[in-house]
């Protein structure tokens, strides 16, 4: 017992010693962003307008007539359905998304659910491959959310190419 | 025979034994006298479509291309108007706790414009509605009130 407890102390006398860290506490809020000292930090046309530019500059990310004024019928289920079309477009592109997913646009026409925004493909161009989750991704959500989904993806070669500007 | 049709009876009257009873209509419908005239096709002298978005700009062009297709179809148009928006406003503190002069301001605004079209008949309205619905842009909610024209009921009017 004792042979074994010496034997497990010297092992932990090998090991590394290591400063724990945890992530600094930042006073970052919404459209707050930082610049960095050379200028890499990137920013899109939508990341460069501030919160009041809304509806004059830029618009909104999501289009439906459910947030009109007397027109909330089922309001909370699109908001929903926003998050999880969202959530699955983020999880099932994760190596084609531009700015990590955040600026898909989510349009509603009548029955019709249409998802608008920009992939990048850098690493590789396989159309075939493109294809065929488009075609999963649209059969997929129309079977869960019961209504045609249509992607309008567009794609880019690269990040930089919907770079508005550098801070 | 008879005792079959007895069967069949009691098996029907078990069949439809209901918890719920409705009284049985005491005058035939086709004998009932008629009191409204029968017409081919209904009329309506003017139907208000009123259309609402937070985007002002999209109402605007909504608003030209129904004009188009009213020019194009031949439909009548009636007066349209513009209503004035509905403001929206929730000021919130903009820091997490106190600072009470210091607030954000959240607004939406909701602008709503009308169109009237005036004497269509029926299978008109619902085409010209259908395909004007179909073209509505995101974001564009509809509302669409009929008036329609009918005679005076036949025993008023005999």
């Amino acid at each position: 017992m004792l042979r074994y407890l010496q034997n497990v102390e010297t092992h932990i006398s090998h090991s590394y010693r290591q400063i724990s860290t945890t992530s600094t506490l930042h006073k970052n809020r919404a459209a707050k962003t930082k610049s960095t000292s050379n200028r890499t930090q990137l920013l899109t046309y939508e990341m460069a307008q501030k919160p009041h530019h809304i509806g004059v500059r830029k618009s909104w990310l999501t289009w439906h007539s459910q947030n009109l004024e007397e027109f909330r019928q089922t309001q909370p289920l699109v908001v929903a359905q926003d998050e999880v079309v969202r959530r699955f477009i983020r999880g099932f592109f994760p190596q084609n998304l531009v700015v990590s997913g955040n600026e898909i646009v989510i349009k509603r026409r009548g029955n019709v659910l249409i998802v608008a925004g920009f992939l990048q493909y850098s690493r590789r161009l396989d159309i075939r491959r493109i294809y065929w989750m488009f075609g999963f991704a649209e059969e997929f959500l129309s079977i869960l959310l019961k209504q045609p989904v249509k992607l309008e993806l567009a794609f880019v070669e690269s990040e930089e190419e919907v770079a508005y500007n550098y801070i | 025979m008879l005792k079959l049709a007895n069967t069949v009876r009691s098996g029907l009257l078990t069949s439809t034994i209901r918890n719920v009873r409705t009284l049985a209509p005491t005058v035939n419908p086709a004998e009932q006298q008629q009191v409204q005239a029968v017409l081919p096709d209904k009329l309506y002298s003017s139907i208000e479509i009123e259309y609402r978005g937070h985007d002002k700009a999209v109402l605007k062009s909504y608003t030209t291309f129904l004009q188009q297709v009213c020019q194009h179809l031949e439909i009548p148009q009636g007066r349209l108007e513009v209503l004035p928006y509905i403001r929206w406003v929730q000021p919130a503190l903009r820091s997490k706790f106190v600072h009470k002069k210091y607030k954000l301001h959240y607004e939406t605004r909701t602008h709503i414009s009308k169109l009237e079209i005036q004497n269509v008949t029926g299978s008109t309205a619902s085409t010209f509605l259908e395909y004007i619905q179909r073209n509505i842009p995101e974001g564009v909610g509809m509302r669409v009130g009929f008036t329609e024209l009918q005679p005076l009921p036949l025993t008023i009017q005999n």
